[in-house]
């Protein structure tokens, strides 16, 4: 009986260190395989905001240059008022933009160090920064929807971000009291509608600023061709001076139609939105392989969307 | 069963419009000269101007007003795709874009 018992705890060790490192093992493993997607993500987003900020900068000048030219190609006398009066966007209106979209990846990067087996003690500090920068967000926000804006709708892009600020709020109170994981990852579920409605909104806000700059592009190509022809129409084919100047500006036109087609953002704000959603299913299913491969999945196709993007924002910016 | 459509759904469709008007007016056969292009560039810089307006519009989208003016308007663009374009065929084609024209001009009035 004896030699039973000492035979047993000598099978037993061994098997106890098994099941100790094969649980080093997993949560090593769950790390690194989550690491990629959420280095993918934050990269990702990275180019997605910049992207958001430079399709908002530009908004003023793409309706003031086409306002422009149509005068000008219309023989109207140049009404500098007329221009101005084309402005759509405010330096705060794009400063609460952006400043949202960064605020979202960071919120979702601390979702992240959450699933990553961190204790909810150990992203406090992370969550409470997102959660008072979503705050300073929301006060400045209900500041713009006092403001008629030209083209976007401030009441509803305030009251979204409101929404985002007080779920995101109620997910930092319950890291705060140091409530069950359980608890915690529940609020992240029910406080998620909020946030993706969010990346949806600015997502259409600036899938309309893309619209119009196409537009203002569009009206572009047709003046500079036109130009062309009514110069070419004159006896003589008119002066080859000016039809060589129009057509140095149609050669630039020309080499960003192809950056301009694939610089629309919507499609990679969506895979954001994706990504996020990923993530969120990931932490509430106890890290389950099915949910960390859909994780690896959803950064993958927001990694791949955002590339093409990234590359014609670096092409248009150059010309 | 197909999606409703939103105001950005109905911006973009305006956008593939003006793609076509702008396909058109830049035909190197089309001349600038003629008051047919002229119409066409005025129709451009109007359906140009709602596209603006709509953008900045409050609009509700989800109601049954809303979607059927929607479904009115993809009818119209889809006829613009359709028609052969041309200088034989600019009377259509200024048919087609007033007609476009006409529809967002009801769901800027009517919404």
């Amino acid at each position: 009986m004896k030699r039973f018992a000492v035979s047993s705890r000598t099978r037993a060790l061994p098997l106890a260190l098994f099941v100790l490192l094969l649980m080093q093992f997993q949560a090593g493993c769950g790390n690194e395989d989550y690491q990629k997607p959420i280095k993918q993500f934050q990269d990702a987003s990275a180019v997605v905001i910049s992207a958001a900020r430079q399709t908002l900068l530009q908004m003023n000048d793409v309706e003031e240059n086409a306002e422009l030219s149509r005068q000008i190609f219309q023989g109207e006398a140049f009404d500098e008022q007329k221009i101005k009066a084309r402005d759509v966007i405010t330096h705060d209106e794009i400063a609460a933009r952006t400043g949202a979209l960064d605020q979202l990846a960071r919120y979702t990067s601390a979702l992240a160090d959450l699933a990553a087996l961190k204790t909810p003690a150990d992203v406090t500090k992370q969550f409470q920064d997102v959660g008072s920068a979503f705050a300073t967000l929301a006060q400045d926000a209900g500041k713009l929807s006092g403001t008629g804006s030209l083209i976007l709708d401030n009441a509803k892009f305030s009251g979204a971000v409101q929404a985002a600020s007080l779920g995101i709020g109620t997910i930092v109170r319950a890291i705060e009291e140091r409530r069950a994981r359980r608890e915690i990852e529940k609020q992240i579920r029910e406080q998620d509608a909020a946030v993706t409605s969010l990346i949806g909104l600015i997502g259409d806000e600036l899938q309309a600023a893309y619209e119009r700059r196409k537009t203002a592009d569009g009206q572009e190509g047709v003046i500079l061709k036109n130009s062309l022809k009514l110069e070419s129409e004159k006896p003589g084919h008119g002066d080859p001076a000016l039809r060589l100047i129009l057509g140095d500006r149609l050669r630039d036109w020309r080499s960003h139609q192809a950056p301009l087609a694939t610089a629309d953002p919507k499609p990679s704000v969506e895979a954001m939105n994706k990504s996020h959603q990923a993530l969120v299913a990931y932490v509430n299913s106890d890290k389950s392989p099915k949910n960390l491969s859909e994780l690896i999945a959803a950064a993958q196709d927001f990694a791949s969307r955002v590339q093409p993007l990234g590359e014609s924002l670096a092409a248009l910016l150059k010309g | 069963m197909t999606e409703p459509m939103t105001k950005i759904d109905v911006v973009r469709q305006i956008g593939d419009v003006l793609t076509q008007v702008d396909t058109q007016l830049s035909a190197p056969d089309f001349s600038p000269s003629t008051p047919e292009w002229q119409q066409l560039f005025a129709l451009r810089k109007h359906l140009d101007d709602q596209q603006r307006e709509l953008v900045q519009e409050i609009i509700q989208d989800d109601t049954t007003t809303f979607q059927g003016l929607a479904k009115q308007l993809s009818t119209a663009a889809d006829s613009l795709k359709k028609v052969a374009t041309g200088i034989a065929k600019i009377g259509s084609i200024l048919k087609t874009v007033s007609e476009v024209s006409a529809i967002v001009d009801k769901i800027l009035t009517h919404l």
